[in-house]
């Protein structure tokens, strides 16, 4: 048994919020004919009803719920022993790099911004060494030019600095 | 007070300078637009598709025929009906010239002069994108013959008690087509929609879930024709081209189809809309592209169209040969039934939509 | 029929067309390994080469490729927790933990023997349906893919647990996604907020990404240390080998499974493993056995299936020019440029290049099998480097596997929100593998039923013997799924 403090009324409040996310579909439905409507709509009360139920049960019952990994569904679950104050925010700073990718990309363009998180992760986040944060990063360069670049002709994200100040880069 | 050493210096290097300057000019003007760049072409639909593989062959031998010889690389953007692509070019490619599309945008045109492009999600503004080849997509339309009566002459297509045609979408210029054309030759038939693509379509018309199907050339001619019409079991009878096509025999022109079935000649809006959904595949250029440019991928095509290699390889793929537009006149009057269309068209069209809708909702 | 078989094996034998399954085969490697490119972009690739080649040298490049794919794809699956194509997402529900208890080799034995093995078998399948081949394909129709879709979804019930209520609502959900974009018949765009990107769709291969790869990335981020939790390797590449031997009978099944589903045009990769991977945990009689927390048969059910797959996938294409992926569209592209045309003839008088394409699928799959199990030792000690290392790389690969989705930013977009929402749902027990078979399975019920009763009004639900078949079969699957759950429910529940 593991104590859960308090998590189970957010994740009631999460499923009472996919209610409303199925009730907002099944009203948005409603200008449409009713083919294109049918599906939606039925899928909507269903999933809004279960949420629902669902919300009120985990909302009054959560609290002596058995450990998520005791429940035996065919899936992967969070390990019990990282629900910890330093362990949110260890989750904290990883979002926060997910955030920077995405942030970086949109200014920089990826050829430059993922690199560049390679090596800020390594060297800044994690304390790597030279060798381990400058090869790995080498590694990166290589492989999104060489493969992405060269062989699949993927289309970059040209940064919006790039395109604001009109510098063609690749 | 400079030295007259520092001045033959600096007038040495200034004419060197000078020189240097004029030498480039001379040598940008001399060569070729597409000299050490990269060409890439934006294909709409995904890999594997018929628009890809047309697009796959241009490039392949437009190499060799670009002045230059740039590298000429595919890029697949496929999503929205074509329009994220055609969004792309219109909003982030560069207009440089390295950078244009390869798709069948004739629905993107369509969207936009006679369709609703917000409504799509279409934000390229068609009239600035710059048109460089157009190919027309010649669509052929077939049907079986074990309909019950059987089918043995095209006016027993009349009588079928039960005539089943498949289309992908009750707004998509497939639909609408040949919906417009039986309706105009007085065809009755069933209208099911909603199938997946043609290969999806192709299996359905095999198991006799439909009697009619249609598709491009490459479609019918690789595909639809060795595995039922060589069998014997289907015929086809029409094709939108303006040319006659012997290998689509005994199929005739829309134009045909419409006078021999309904015996009058076709007119009127339903055969203006027709019309307007004329099928091309097109290279088209971001505005501001330098005309150059334009100019060097429109001779390349010119000269593709004489080259025996490019054209062998073209007609095993795509069954016919192409017919190029790259001539800027006759593009534009290509583009005439789009751009003459007017708002009664799209309020005509939209209707036709909404009755293919309810039609289709019938059962 | 045998001449042809040996004409075709000649064939690809003769150099230098064995040559090219080879290079085929380094090449399919890679394109599987690495997430967010597969066989498509290997074909897309490869395709333009194989212009100037002979047909048989043509096929072993292309088939050398593109049936390996799913056999190297777990590399990342078993090893980071993200599925190296489409059709090894299951593979990381138990190959990853396996991966965790320091069992990565274990996990590459028992795989890769029933990937060769999973492969040989679609092959042989394709070889006996070539008589039957016509009314195979053609006795498939509307009405049975729209209940095929309906029995896939049943396979939610098996997926989700001691949580039925949370494995239905996460099944409506990915409906609910699944609506996103046009809507078939009508083409009236729903739930796309003005964003053209929605309008066809949510990309499958950021969903998957997000929802299984992200959270397990937040995870070693947030445990630190290793990936492999335990000091010292376990278990080894041969244990896995005699599991998978152990395990035949399952694997056979998984095998005939995959090669059906890959036989029915649009179903295909992105939902072969998670209905292998729901038939061996709703088939398991072992108590002892936990799924989802380094099961071996967890592994072996969706890699046999996957490999299988290839085999039936070919099915419609070879028969009928009916090409049931983008893959195989690829592949009808060359086989055209080749000037052998789809259906009667390839069935006919080019019978031996239907022969050399079998055969180039099962050298393949043999090859590849023993290939890898050669690196696997080496391979394994991935799971012995620092997360602090390890996460970075992982991260450029989910990041640009994403991209190659649609190539926009919203490619990443959906992926982190997708990656939030299968963080809390792993972090609340919520099952999260109903979500792919949603996301893939409802425009297929919605196209399928609005055809079927536009085309057959009502009457298919009683009068297609293949229809009855379906709805038994689905019946069956929901009986098993509640009487599981009642029996599992009994002790806890005192």
């Amino acid at each position: 048994m593991v104590p859960r403090i308090r998590e189970h009324y957010v994740e009631a409040l999460f499923t009472l919020a996919l209610a409303v996310m199925f009730a907002a579909g099944v009203m948005t439905a409603r200008e449409w004919p009713a083919k294109t409507a049918l599906f939606p709509t039925l899928i909507g009360i269903a999933g809004c009803a279960i949420a629902v139920i669902l919300s009120l049960w985990t909302g009054i019952r959560g609290g002596d719920e058995k450990a998520p990994d005791a429940t035996g569904a065919a899936d992967l679950y969070l390990d019990v022993n990282l629900r910890s104050g330093e362990a949110l925010k260890r989750t904290f700073i990883i979002c926060a790099w997910l955030v920077g990718i995405f942030a970086g990309t949109w200014l920089l363009g990826q050829l430059i911004a993922l690199p560049l998180f390679v090596f800020l992760y390594l060297k800044v986040g994690s304390n790597e060494g030279w060798v381990v944060s400058l090869f790995l990063t080498a590694g990166a360069i290589a492989f999104l030019y060489g493969v992405f670049d060269q062989v699949i002709h993927a289309s970059w994200y040209e940064g919006e600095l790039f395109r604001f100040l009109g510098i063609e880069l690749f | 007070m400079k030295s007259t050493l520092q001045k033959a210096v600096l007038s040495i290097c200034a004419v060197l300078v000078f020189g240097l300057l004029l030498g480039a000019q001379a040598s940008a003007a001399d060569k070729p637009f597409y000299q050490g760049k990269t060409l890439r072409l934006i294909v709409d639909y995904s890999a594997g598709g018929p628009t890809d593989i047309e697009c796959r062959i241009y490039a392949r031998h437009l190499k060799n025929h670009l002045a230059g010889n740039p590298t000429i690389v595919i890029q697949n953007r496929a999503g929205g009906g074509g329009n994220l692509a055609m969004n792309w070019i219109y909003e982030r490619a560069r207009r440089n010239g390295t950078i244009m599309g390869c798709q069948t945008a004739s629905g993107r045109y369509q969207e936009w002069f006679v369709g609703d492009p917000k409504k799509a999600g279409l934000r390229a503004n068609m009239e600035e994108i710059i048109p460089v080849m157009f190919t027309p997509v010649v669509s052929v339309g077939v049907a079986r013959k074990d309909l019950d009566p059987p089918l043995m002459k095209l006016a027993d297509i009349k009588k079928a008690k039960s005539f089943n045609a498949g289309g992908f979408r009750a707004d998509g210029s497939k639909d609408l087509k040949f919906r417009a054309l039986f309706d105009l030759a007085g065809v009755k038939f069933n209208y099911v929609t909603g199938y997946q693509g043609s290969a999806d379509l192709l299996s359905a018309f095999l198991r006799k879930e439909l009697d009619y199907v249609d598709g491009s050339t490459p479609f019918y001619l690789t595909r639809v024709k060795p595995i039922s019409v060589e069998k014997g079991t289907a015929v086809p009878l029409w094709y939108h081209s303006d040319v006659e096509i012997p290998a689509i025999a005994p199929g005739v022109t829309a134009h045909q189809f419409v006078k021999q079935l309904s015996g009058k000649e076709p007119s009127g809006p339903l055969w203006q809309l027709f019309q307007i959904l004329s099928s091309y595949r097109q290279i088209l250029a971001p505005p501001g592209v330098p005309q150059a440019a334009v100019d060097a991928v429109r001779a390349a095509f010119v000269s593709m169209r004489k080259d025996p290699a490019f054209l062998a390889e073209y007609k095993k793929s795509v069954g016919i040969e192409p017919q190029m537009l790259t001539d800027a006149k006759a593009i534009e009057k290509a583009m005439v039934p789009w751009k003459t269309a007017g708002d009664e068209m799209k309020k005509f069209r939209a209707n036709y939509v909404e009755e293919g809708r309810k039609l289709a909702a019938k059962k | 029929m045998l001449e042809a078989a040996q004409l075709g094996l000649q064939g690809i034998l003769a150099w230098p067309a064995f040559g090219y399954l080879l290079l085929g085969i380094t090449l399919g490697v890679f394109f599987g390994m690495v997430p967010g490119l597969s066989g498509l972009s290997g074909m897309a690739i490869l395709l333009p080469f194989t212009f100037d080649l002979q047909a048989y040298e043509a096929m072993a490049l292309l088939m050398g490729m593109y049936a390996i794919t799913s056999t190297s794809d777990t590399i990342s699956s078993v090893l980071l927790g993200v599925p190296g194509t489409a059709g090894s997402q299951a593979t990381i529900m138990d190959g990853y933990p396996l991966a965790k208890k320091g069992e990565a080799a274990r996990a590459f034995g028992a795989a890769y023997t029933v990937s060769g093995f999973g492969g040989v078998v679609g092959a042989i399948l394709l070889v006996c349906s070539i008589p039957i081949l016509s009314p195979l394909v053609l006795s498939f129709g509307a009405p049975e893919f729209f209940l095929l879709g309906v029995l896939g979804m049943a396979m939610v019930g098996a997926l989700s647990g001691n949580a039925p209520a949370k494995g239905i609502l996460v099944g409506l959900l990915a409906l609910q996604f699944s609506m996103i974009g046009y809507s078939p018949q009508d083409g009236i765009p729903r739930f796309w907020f003005g964003m053209p990107y929605l309008l066809e769709g949510f990309p499958i291969v950021p969903c998957v990404l997000g929802l299984f790869s992200l959270p397990e990335v937040v995870e070693l981020a947030v445990r630190r240390g290793t990936l492999s939790e335990v000091p010292k390797m376990g278990k080894g590449l041969w244990d896995g080998v005699r599991d998978a031997a152990r395990n035949w009978w399952l694997a056979l099944r998984c095998a005939v499974i995959g090669a059906y589903i890959g036989f029915i045009p649009g179903l295909g990769a992105s939902i072969v493993d998670w209905v292998a991977y729901g038939h061996a945990v709703q088939s398991n009689k072992d108590p002892e056995a936990e799924f989802g927390k380094g099961e071996i048969r967890g592994v072996i059910a969706p890699e046999s299936a996957n490999n299988a797959m290839k085999g039936g996938s070919l099915i419609p294409t070879i028969a009928f020019g009916i090409p049931g992926s983008a893959t195989m569209a690829i592949l009808l592209g060359a086989f055209l440029i080749h000037g052998i045309y789809p259906g009667p003839e390839l069935l006919s008088t080019r019978l031996d290049v239907t022969f050399s394409v079998i055969w180039a699928l099962v050298i393949a799959n043999v090859l590849t099998a023993i290939l890898l199990m050669g690196c696997t030792n080496q391979l394994a000690k991935v799971t012995t480097i620092r997360g602090s290392v390890l996460i970075p790389v992982i991260l450029v690969l989910v990041f640009m596997g994403s991209w190659m989705a649609t190539q926009e930013l919203g490619d990443w977009l959906v992926l982190m929100g997708l990656g939030a929402l299968g963080y809390l749902m792993k972090r609340w027990a919520w099952p999260r593998p109903p979500i792919a078979l949603g996301i893939v399975l409802g425009p297929i019920m919605e196209r399928y039923l609005d055809i079927s009763v536009s085309r057959y009004g009502w009457a298919w639900l009683w009068q297609r013997p293949i229809c009855i078949i379906l709805i038994l079969m689905t019946l069956a699957t929901l009986y098993y799924a509640t009487r599981a759950q009642m029996r599992r429910q009994q002790p806890g529940e005192v």
